[in-house]
Formats: C-alpha cells, structure tokens, sequence
C-alpha cells in the first residue's frame, strides 16, 4: 500500500527524496521504496523519518484497521 | 610448490589490503539494503549448493565427464556470485551510500579484459576444450560474471537517470 502521507509530507516540506534519504542516513532507493509501499521500514526508520519531516508516527503511518 | 606459494601470497596479500583499506562496516548499508543482500546471499549459497549435487550426480552417472569436474563445479560457484551481484544491483543494495554505479565500472571492465586475456593468451592449448579443462576456465567464468555486472550497472544507471527525470 502506497504511503501517501509521507510523500505529501516530505513535498511540503520542499524535500526531493534524495534530501530526505541524506536526513535519515540511507539510500534514495529505500526512501522510494518506502512510499511505493515496497518496503516496510522499522521502527527506528519511521522515526527518523518523523524527526526530519516534523511530523509524528501517527501523522505518517498509522493506517486504519480495514 | 613454489609455483603455488607465490599466487598465495600475492593473493593474500591483495585481501589483507583490500580488507584494511576499506575496513566495510554494516553501517556502509541501509537497512532495506542490508535485507535484501541476506536474501541474496542465502539465495546464492542454495542455488550453489545444489547445483553442486547435480554436478556429482552427473559426474557419477557420466564418466565422460569427469575431465570437465573442475569447470562444473567453478560453475556452479560462479553462477552463486553471479546472482548474488545481479540481485543486489537490481535491488539497490549492491552499492553503499557513498558509492556510485560509475565508480565500480571502469574496475569490472578491467578485472573483464584482464580475464578474457588471460583465458585465451596466457599460455599454449590445443583446442578450446583444452581450455576449458585446465584452470584458466576461472578466468573464462571471472569474464563472463564481469561483464554480466557491467551489463546491470548500465541498465541501473540508464534507470536511475530516468527516475532522476520523473
């Protein structure tokens, strides 16, 4: 499932993928990867991610149970 | 012996080298990266191993064939690493951060070249089935995966420029 909302939330940050990968200290590939929904990040990715981006956990990947 | 010892020690030596000059750590790799190149390697090492019971089977059920035991067995080797590479470049978990595609291909076409070289030109055969019964079939199997990494790098550089534009 694509991860809509950290693509949404790294554009409005003006954050090409790369920029965002350099933040969190891992590939290009693996950002991209993360938002096509490829790749399962954990738990200290995500965070990584939310401290670069601003944003919370729950803001970037929480998904409603279906 | 002597004809032995000294390839050793050169190829000792060019390791231990290698070894302290780029001192790999995990961290060199992404998490993502570091995955896919656990499913590579264990991939690699069953597609090895069994492809080596295939090999002794024939080897047992074929006596004919027992001249070309050492080019099977390399074989099957060389076709481990040689998924390994693809499947990790393919992956985007063959190259560090710091890396790029450009910086391992003037190596590999070299390390090719030099192969090729050394297959065909580094000393007198009869034929090509000589060649490829004496043990510079390695070098032949070192040319063919090469050049197989190079063929994957220009497609993964054609493909990252093209994400580059999109």
């Amino acid at each position: 499932m694509k991860n809509l909302k950290l693509k949404a939330a790294r554009a409005a940050k003006d954050l090409s993928q790369q920029e965002l990968a350099d933040l969190c200290d891992v590939t290009r590939q693996t950002i991209s990867a993360i938002e096509k929904g490829d790749y399962n990040p954990t738990i200290k990715l995500c965070l990584s991610i939310c401290y670069a981006l601003d944003k919370t956990l729950d803001e970037l990947f929480w998904t409603e149970k279906e | 012996m002597k004809n032995i010892l000294t390839p050793s020690i050169l190829c000792a030596i060019i390791i231990i080298l290698i070894i302290l000059i780029r001192k790999k750590t995990p961290s060199d790799y992404d998490e993502r990266q570091l995955i896919v190149r656990n499913i590579a390697s264990r991939n690699a090492f069953l597609m090895m191993l069994l492809m080596n019971i295939v090999v002794a089977i024939d080897l047992f059920m074929n006596e004919q064939h027992l001249p070309l035991a050492p080019a099977l067995l390399m074989a099957s080797a060389f076709i481990g690493l040689t998924y390994f590479g693809v499947y990790t470049i393919l992956k985007d978990a063959y190259k560090t951060k710091e890396t790029n595609y450009t910086n391992y291909l003037p190596i590999n076409l070299i390390a090719a070249g030099a192969n090729i070289f050394a297959f065909f030109f580094a000393g007198p055969s009869d034929s090509i089935y000589d060649l490829v019964c004496s043990v510079r079939i390695i070098n032949l199997y070192c040319a063919i995966t090469f050049t197989i990494f190079i063929v994957v790098f220009l497609y993964k550089l054609v493909q990252e420029k093209n994400d580059e534009k999109s």
